[in-house]
């Protein structure tokens, strides 16, 4: 090999070294970038969506029987519909409570920072059909970033289902 | 023969150095990321005492109503007896650094032997300072009339 070829060959070994290094760079900020990446799931907005249900579920409308609390009046749209409690239907009761009971415990955080959806329907409604009350944003139901609390109220031999979605406004 | 034997040095010197510039580039990026994950591994303990607290004050006994075994049933008078307290007595049971504070939504008076049960505000612990709070809803039994009426339960770490 003649002067020029030692040289040659000495200069591509100097770029693959510089290559090599690079590759090296990059593959360490891949990796940092990857470990760094968090699971979007958040332990507090999962607690917080299943407390706001619980809480919902649990409140006093300040009605008589079968509307004492909201869950009371839940069953009693869905199987007993237009019952009376106290000079309002149960309907009227549940319509004017539940959606001001979340915006309120949502507070400044309703519309700034997430919206919601509730929706109480009997067990195999897609079957047996029934009433289905639902309150909020729809939409949220295809939303893929979105926390979902499920509860079931068991009243008059019956099963009910009530799921609310908290997401993102 | 001789500006060859320069062109060489001069090769070498420039590939040194730009070798050292990556090592110190490394370097800096290393350090910042550690410095970076260590403030977040901080904040993601404080965030883990601040969650475990919560669940441990909204499912207490101490102040849950009897038979709500899930919790966040909290109970008006349990709430003025623990407020009522010195907080050097309710840290005994729960652990130091920590301030709460229960509020019934639409309700703006503070929780006193005096007040109660026409108040709804109850605080627990607190101080001035630098703090990360987190809030969830509860319930709160009025025990003179049994009404539940809906609330937030505020808790936080102070530093």
């Amino acid at each position: 090999m003649d002067r020029h070829g030692v040289n040659r060959v000495s200069g591509q070994t100097s770029m693959i070294m510089i290559v090599f290094v690079v590759l090296i760079m990059i593959a360490l900020g891949v990796f940092f970038l990857v470990s760094s990446v968090k699971p979007t799931i958040s332990e507090y907005e999962n607690l917080y969506v299943h407390n706001l249900l619980l809480t919902v579920l649990r409140t006093d409308t300040g009605y008589r029987s079968p509307c004492t609390t909201i869950s009371e009046t839940m069953s009693s749209v869905a199987l007993t519909p237009g019952r009376n409690c106290g000079g309002k239907s149960n309907t009227e009761i549940l319509d004017e409570t539940v959606p001001i009971l979340i915006q309120t415990i949502l507070g400044d955080k309703y519309l700034t920072k997430y919206d919601y959806y509730i929706k109480v329907e009997p067990e195999n409604y897609e079957v047996a059909g029934g009433i289905s009350k639902s309150y909020g944003n729809q939409k949220l139901e295809t939303r893929q970033n979105k926390w979902v609390a499920n509860e079931k109220i068991l009243q008059y031999q019956s099963n009910l289902r009530i799921m609310l979605i908290l997401a993102d406004a | 023969m001789k500006s060859k034997g320069q062109a060489h040095i001069m090769e070498y010197f420039i590939l040194s150095f730009f070798v050292m510039v990556v090592i110190v580039l490394l370097i800096i990026f290393i350090t910042t990321y550690q410095i970076g994950s260590s403030r977040s591994e901080q904040s993601d303990a404080q965030f883990q005492k601040t969650m475990f607290m919560l669940k441990t004050f909204s499912s207490s006994p101490l102040l849950n109503k009897l038979a709500y075994k899930e919790g966040s049933m909290l109970e008006d008078s349990k709430l003025t007896a623990l407020s009522s307290i010195p907080c050097s007595e309710a840290e005994g049971a729960f652990g130091q650094g920590w301030f709460a504070e229960v509020k019934v939504i639409g309700n703006t008076v503070e929780c006193t032997r005096d007040t109660y049960p026409n108040c709804g505000i109850w605080s627990f612990c607190r101080k001035s300072g630098n703090f990360k709070a987190y809030d969830v809803p509860v319930n709160i039994y009025r025990k003179t009339t049994g009404r539940v009426d809906a609330g937030m339960l505020t808790v936080g770490y102070y530093g």
